[in-house]
């Protein structure tokens, strides 16, 4: 039977509660972090163009004001004042309550004047109520006058352009409260000298700037900043400072069972994917994240284990304070030997160093072997293939695939049989060569007797002799020559190998691929199935996002 | 390129060494100490048993044939030097004749005689040059008798003795192809007596030079039966014109040498040497020691016997002088005893060397011929011993020469023998010398193998005569 889910949009939805990928809400934040921090790293770099296009698309996914704000300021480095107005712009319409939306305008106004100077330059002509002589004017983007709504044609020069610096992008912040929905305030700080702010205290040099109900999010510059979560229920205030940095995501957690809030523990590694085991040495649980990760962790020590396929594992203890944002960066050391994965085209045994490390037969699994990281001598021997011997430089905490091409032993047969032949018939030529000359001797010895006839027997197999003696020795010579050249003619190439570039250790944790399982249906729809077909409607929860479905069956 | 250019040095090399290889072994033969005479195709049995030399001119000449009885002769023209010319010139001496009426048999003699110049009275005087007294035979147009066929193609015949109707055996023997041997000798002088021997009906003749007309030699009483086998070997000796020494060979019985003295045609018989098993079987005759030895050198040849196991040289000029046997004397002791002093110049047996060995069985003495081998103007004694073991071969044979220079005394100077002498060749069954010039070499016939070889070098021939098939 047909089941027809419609999924409607969900009629509430938090307001600043943007919708992205089906995520645990650590990992959004740690994907929502990892754009933050890469637009930074280019905006830093002065890669504006490329960080506006991290903060485009961050946005797009997570439309999160930030991403606007640091995306206006890449524009309006790139004096693309148009794009820059429209990002501001787009900011204060998502976040019209924004604490710096005062600031923001001003920026507007200043980038709309430029954006108007630049165009009267272009055409050389003032544009209409502008009056060059007298600064920045305000123009609308359409060029035409700002009408009432926008600043009074006598209210002063526009103001100036603001400058952005490597601190100009503004960082989100996450506030959360255990339970949700606390009342809360932010301040900021406006001096360096201020004093602590003082819950109920007058906190001169503290301004207040936001307030919002948990769970809630801003997107600030850099900074000090107090937020302050008001007594809510049973629960006490519960306060902490904040101090943001550019380009970043900040998360705050209050327990307000206890009064406190949590601190935020991040560590990344030099390894992406390393896996992290938070206060379990044992690793009795599963892993607390994979680097980079962060969370909200009770204030305190911790013990920290990273775990990476192909590096030394790395232990610590860090102790976080109540509130505080903790970083933690960790160079994980690659292990000092690495695994050689070897294959050939045939069966195959291998040495390394000169110890055997053991045999591959074709068609079987790779043969993997340790070795210490560095250059190792391997040796490949194969019955009828020439042998192969090379130098392989195994890298350290990684998996060097290697592949030998073993040639075949270019066959000797027709050599050695020339060899053989060759060699007997030089053996055969000096045995007759030294029986010609016996029968030589004998003959001259007769001679000087007087009694030699001259049609002694002897002299006929002398002679044959001595022809068969020489014949032998070409013929031998010749067959010695051709199997010289056999010998070393070898037209084969040598037996060879591939080493590809060296991938990481296979890592045991992640799961195998498996065939898709038809879905395991719940209970309830069992039944239903077993049911006669009907029509029915029920709510359901919407597979992607916050929202019901309505979900017929007929 | 090395190892093609290593290759190519290699098979010239090889080739160099194999044409230097090949080309010695016909050097070592060219130029042999011993040359072989090329056997004609027609001699179907055997070679050398039958020998004979002669001088023609002043150029040797060699009859050898095969068996006697059923084989031909052949004459050699062996030339002077070291180059002999070692096919025969001739053939075909003694060869059946088929006619109308049946075949004209001829039959070779054991023994037979070179005349270099003979007339033929029967055929108008005509003058036969190099003729060979070749055996029994019918003449186209003489009686059976005596044959005789010269190099120039003349021939002729002798009728034989008619003693004891000798004359109608030889005419049915001559019918019925039955053997007739004789043994035939001369004196060796240009146109010399023949001598013949029948030992078969025991008799012997000569012709005087040029003569048809057999004179039969007797004992002094006619009517004494003649010994068994006699005529069987006979030897001529020239003592002075018309004056010639006839010894007679009887070997029926022990060993018998009749010796006569003719003096034209008058035989005087002069008495029986023997003592001996078969004394005279073979017999050769020559100036032995030269003409100015002292005490036997004269210009009258010597005569040469051999029995089984020694031989003996006697003084020609003194046998000649020995008193004739009165006539109507029967009976007569053949001894050498009763010789006068030194006629008997010594007298030598077989002696061994490291080479050969088995003396006493080697049958030495089976042939005789005199050659100055060391040329220096006396003949040395050349005795054929056919049985002789040679380095190891049984019957191998060989041919010893002896040097006698002084009564009583020899030397063996030489002993001959094929290098790859085989058992059974019988080398020495046949011994004759023939002239190259400034010496004589030594002709030897391995009677079994058919073979006859002039052998040029011998230990006796001093350093400038050797020539460079002795070097």
């Amino acid at each position: 039977m047909a089941v027809i889910a419609l999924f409607l949009p969900a009629l509430l939805m938090v307001s600043r509660a943007p919708a992205g990928p089906a995520q645990s809400s650590a990992q959004r934040l740690e994907a929502i972090r990892q754009r933050m921090e890469q637009g930074q790293g280019l905006y830093v770099g002065k890669n504006y163009q490329g960080a506006a296009q991290i903060f485009e698309d961050g946005y797009a996914t997570y439309p999160y004001s930030a991403f606007l704000f640091n995306a206006g300021v890449c524009y309006q480095k790139l004096e693309k004042y148009e794009a820059a107005l429209m990002k501001f712009r787009d900011y204060l319409r998502v976040d019209p309550n924004a604490p710096d939306a005062p600031k923001v305008n001003e920026r507007i106004a200043a980038l709309e004047a430029a954006l108007a100077r630049a165009r009267a330059e272009e055409a050389g002509v003032p544009e209409a109520g502008v009056d060059l002589d007298a600064g920045a004017a305000v123009v609308t983007t359409d060029g035409g006058m700002l009408d009432d709504a926008g600043a009074p044609p006598d209210a002063g020069p526009p103001p100036a352009m603001v400058t952005d610096d490597a601190d100009a992008m503004k960082s989100l912040v996450v506030v959360e409260t255990e339970p949700p929905g606390a009342p809360l305030k932010l301040y900021q700080r406006l001096s360096d000298a201020a004093a602590a702010f003082v819950v109920g205290g007058e906190n001169k040099d503290w301004k207040e700037v936001s307030a919002a109900t948990s769970p809630t999010n801003f997107t600030l510059a850099i900074g000090r900043y107090h937020v302050v979560v008001e007594k809510f229920r049973d629960f006490n205030v519960s306060h902490t400072d904040i101090d943001v940095q550019p380009g970043h995501v900040h998360q705050f957690k209050a327990n307000l069972s206890q009064g406190e809030f949590m601190a935020f523990l991040r560590i990344a590694a030099n390894v992406q994917g390393g896996y992290l085991y938070l206060d379990d040495k044992d690793k009795q649980r599963p892993a607390w994240g994979n680097t980079p990760h962060g969370e909200l962790v009770p204030a305190g020590k911790h013990d920290v284990l990273i775990e990476a396929p192909g590096f030394q594992p790395f232990r610590s203890t860090v102790d976080v304070k109540h509130g505080e944002q903790k970083e933690l960066e960790v160079a994980l050391t690659r292990l000092n030997y690495g695994i050689v994965r070897f294959r050939s085209n045939t069966d195959v045994s291998i040495k390394v160093d000169g110890a055997p490390k053991g045999d591959f037969r074709i068609g079987g699994a790779p043969l993997e072997f340790q070795a210490p990281a560095g250059p190792h001598k391997i040796e490949v021997e194969s019955v009828g293939r020439k042998d192969f011997e090379g130098t392989i430089d195994v890298p350290r905490g990684q998996v060097l695939p290697l592949h030998v091409t073993m040639i075949q032993k270019y066959p000797r047969t027709g050599a050695w049989v020339q060899a053989v032949v060759g060699t007997a018939l030089i053996g055969g030529a000096t045995v007759a060569g030294i029986y010609s000359n016996k029968a030589y001797e004998s003959l001259e010895k007769d001679r000087q007797a007087g009694t030699l006839t001259d049609e002694d027997s002897r002299a006929v197999a002398g002679r044959w002799l001595a022809v068969g003696s020489n014949v032998g020795f070409v013929g031998g010579t010749v067959l010695i020559g051709l199997a010289t050249y056999n010998f070393i003619k070898d037209p084969l190439p040598e037996s060879s190998s591939q080493i590809e570039k060296p991938v990481e250790f296979d890592d045991p944790l992640k799961a195998r691929p498996t065939a898709r399982l038809a879905p395991k249906l719940p209970p309830r729809e069992r039944i239903a199935e077993r049911a006669a077909p009907g029509t029915g409607v029920h709510l359901k929860p919407a597979p992607v996002g916050v929202g019901l479905g309505l979900e017929g069956r007929f | 390129m090395l190892a093609r250019t290593s290759l190519v040095s290699t098979l010239l090399l090889a080739s160099l060494t194999a044409g230097c290889s090949w080309g010695r072994f016909s050097d070592i033969l060219e130029n042999g100490p011993v040359v072989f005479l090329e056997k004609p195709a027609n001699l179907q049995s055997g070679f050398g048993p039958v020998m004979q030399a002669g001088t023609q001119d002043g150029a040797s000449r060699l009859i050898v044939g095969g068996e006697h009885g059923t084989s031909q002769a052949a004459i050699y023209s062996i030339g002077k030097g070291e180059t002999p010319n070692v096919v025969a010139s001739r053939s075909d001496f003694c060869s059946n004749k088929a006619t109308s009426k049946g075949t004209d048999w001829c039959f070779l003699a054991p023994q037979v005689a070179y005349l270099p110049k003979t007339t033929i009275s029967t055929q108008n005087d005509e003058v036969g040059t190099g003729c060979i007294a070749v055996g029994i035979s019918r003449a186209p147009t003489e009686e059976n008798g005596v044959f005789f066929e010269c190099e120039n193609g003349s021939s002729f015949g002798r009728p034989v003795s008619n003693y004891g109707e000798y004359n109608e055996d030889v005419d049915n023997a001559l019918k019925t192809g039955q053997d007739e041997p004789i043994a035939i000798a001369t004196d060796g002088s240009e146109d010399p007596p023949v001598l013949v021997g029948a030992p078969t009906n025991d008799l012997a003749w000569y012709y005087e030079p040029s003569s048809n007309v057999p004179i039969d030699l007797l004992l002094p009483v006619d009517d004494e039966d003649l010994p068994k086998g006699f005529g069987t070997a006979v030897q001529a000796l020239r003592i002075a014109d018309s004056s010639w020494l006839f010894a007679v060979s009887a070997q029926g019985n022990d060993g018998e040498l009749h010796l006569y003295r003719a003096d034209g045609a008058r035989p005087r018989y002069l008495g029986c040497l023997g003592g001996t098993p078969d004394f005279a079987r073979k017999m050769t005759s020559g100036l032995v020691p030269g003409p100015d030895t002292p005490d036997i050198g004269d210009s009258i040849p010597d005569l040469v016997v051999s029995d089984r196991a020694q031989v003996y040289v006697f003084d020609g000029a003194k046998l000649a002088d020995l008193p004739p046997v009165p006539t109507g004397e029967r009976g007569y002791t053949c001894t050498l005893a009763a010789l006068p002093e030194n006629t008997l110049i010594t007298s030598f047996g077989c002696g061994s060397t490291p080479a050969t060995s088995e003396c006493s069985s080697s049958d030495f003495g089976a042939a005789l011929a005199l050659g100055d081998i060391d040329g220096d103007g006396d003949n040395e004694v050349i005795v054929g011993a056919p049985a002789m073991t040679v380095r190891g071969e049984h019957g191998a044979g060989a041919i010893l020469t002896y040097d006698v220079d002084t009564i009583g005394d020899h030397e063996l100077k030489d002993v001959r023998s094929f290098a790859q002498g085989e058992g059974g060749d019988a080398l020495g069954g046949s011994v004759s010398a023939v002239s190259i010039g400034d010496r004589d070499v030594i002709v030897g016939g391995a009677i079994r193998s058919g073979l006859v070889g002039l052998f040029y070098c011998s230990d006796m021939v001093p350093g400038p005569k050797r020539g460079k098939r002795c070097e």
